[in-house]
């Protein structure tokens, strides 16, 4: 059965690719969002994702915005993200707020399907 | 409304042409000009609803395109990660040659790996590279400043004589730009070749050569730029470059090239720059390599020493009483600064 990725991502092209390259692979079901708020309400409803990987600068709401209401609402789910800063504090910040990886841009979307491989084979969270 | 308004205008204007004597009246006149103007807004208001309507259309569409060329680009690069082979690619139009040039520019820039080489291929296949190699000869410099951005992004070892060439073109930001992009695309970059190019930039670039120079020393390592600065014969400017650039980079390994520049006739700023960069270093062992450089000419180099003895220790109290007697105000001053701050610290 295909696990459920929400792809969150303003960048359209970029995400499509991520998209096309993880569901190519049969194993992700990709469901992909622009916008922060929206994802939080996916993530609230009743519908199951397996993992997140979101972006930095959301419309309606950022990525660390996130993380820190789904952190509030003890909502625990692996989490991916891909930003286009890479400073160190950036890094300690996302993974501060509970991501299990912090990727920045370039990157390759065969990369970030084994780390989320990876994620979800270690179990919920490293 | 409008046409409504217009045409009785008309109307009235030829009911009054009828009327009229020979001689035109001044009310005749306005209503003339009135009519006129009136005929201009209603054409430019036609020409604005059309170009409205036509940029809708053309933005709708160009959007259905992305759409459409990205499925295609996405599927295609699949079939490239199964096969390694450039299979199914998508169809061109002609006039679409942008919208697919745009999004595989942006795809190079954000991705890595096989992803983006299979980017990189299709953006070759696709004669992009060849357009843009010739958008380089443009005469209008915007041209080709764009055409090179967009090579830039490639970061093909390919490309380094193209970049070499703009490097030195007649505009200052397309050469710069050329440069930066000579400082990121391979290992192999000649720095003999390249810093005689520096050489020609004007003032105003210095902080965007020492960048590329940078760039460079993180390429290749520091040893390529010290390498430079003792062998090769450079003029000031070109030397005052490597020089910052070594103050910026503060690596221990460069004070054996800074001391033996140091021995060189170099002009009063380079020298400057040359104690501004040792003292980045830290503690100097031989002091009187400050103290002789007490003795210089211009004060901005004295003022540097100073510092520099400072930044060694506490100052011999020969130089100090020397340069308390020095003829520039701002070398006495820093005398006083510093004497000041060390009785503070032995209080």
């Amino acid at each position: 059965m295909r696990k459920k990725v929400l792809l969150v991502d303003d960048a359209i092209d970029h995400a499509q690719i991520l998209k096309a390259v993880l569901e190519h692979s049969k194993l992700f079901e990709v469901v992909h969002t622009r916008s922060g708020l929206e994802a939080y309400q996916m993530l609230k409803s009743k519908e199951k994702f397996a993992m997140l990987v979101t972006g930095i600068n959301l419309p309606g709401m950022t990525g660390y915005e996130l993380l820190t209401r789904l952190n509030a609402e003890k909502i625990n789910l692996p989490t991916l993200v891909l930003s286009q800063k890479q400073g160190q504090e950036d890094v300690m910040r996302g993974l501060s707020l509970g991501a299990s990886y912090f990727v920045s841009k370039p990157f390759s979307p065969t990369d970030i399907m084994d780390k989320i491989l990876k994620t979800l084979s270690a179990g919920a969270k490293p | 409304m409008k046409l409504q308004t217009g045409w009785t205008l008309f109307l009235s204007y030829l009911d009054v042409l009828r009327r009229s004597t020979a001689e035109p009246d001044l009310s005749s006149f306005l209503l003339t000009i009135s009519v006129v103007l009136t005929a201009l807004i209603f054409l430019m208001s036609i020409v604005v609803v059309i170009l409205l309507a036509w940029r809708i259309k053309n933005k709708k569409y160009q959007e259905s395109r992305h759409q459409y060329y990205l499925r295609e680009v996405a599927s295609a690069l699949l079939r490239f990660l199964d096969t390694d082979k450039l299979l199914g690619l998508p169809k061109l139009r002609r006039k679409d040659k942008k919208i697919l040039r745009n999004i595989l520019l942006s795809l190079i820039h954000a991705m890595l790996g096989k992803e983006r080489e299979f980017f990189v291929l299709l953006y070759r296949h696709y004669g992009f590279v060849d357009a843009d190699i010739r958008q380089c000869t443009s005469l209008t410099w915007g041209k080709r400043l764009r055409a090179l951005k967009r090579l830039d992004e490639l970061e093909e070892p390919s490309l380094e004589s193209l970049f070499y060439n703009l490097a030195s073109d007649s505009h200052p930001l397309v050469a710069l730009s050329a440069l930066e992009s000579l400082s990121k695309i391979s290992q192999q970059i000649n720095p003999k070749r390249l810093m005689p190019i520096l050489k020609n930039r004007t003032k105003d670039h210095k902080f965007a050569a020492i960048e590329i120079v940078l760039n460079l020393v993180r390429c290749q390592g520091i040893e390529s730029l010290l390498n430079v600065l003792e062998e090769e014969v450079l003029d000031e400017y070109t030397l005052g470059l490597g020089i910052e650039a070594l103050g910026v980079l503060r690596r221990i390994e460069s004070l054996p090239t800074l001391l033996k520049l140091a021995e060189m006739n170099l002009s009063a700023e380079n020298k400057f720059r040359l104690l501004r960069a040792i003292r980045g270093l830290g503690k100097l062992d031989n002091l009187s390599f400050y103290s002789n450089h007490l003795r210089d000419q211009n004060p901005k180099v004295r003022a540097e020493a100073l510092k520099g003895l400072k930044a060694s220790g506490n100052i011999p109290e020969t130089d100090l009483v020397y340069a308390l007697s020095d003829e520039s105000v701002e070398v006495r001053r820093l005398v006083s600064t510093i004497s000041s701050t060390e009785d503070r610290g032995t209080m």
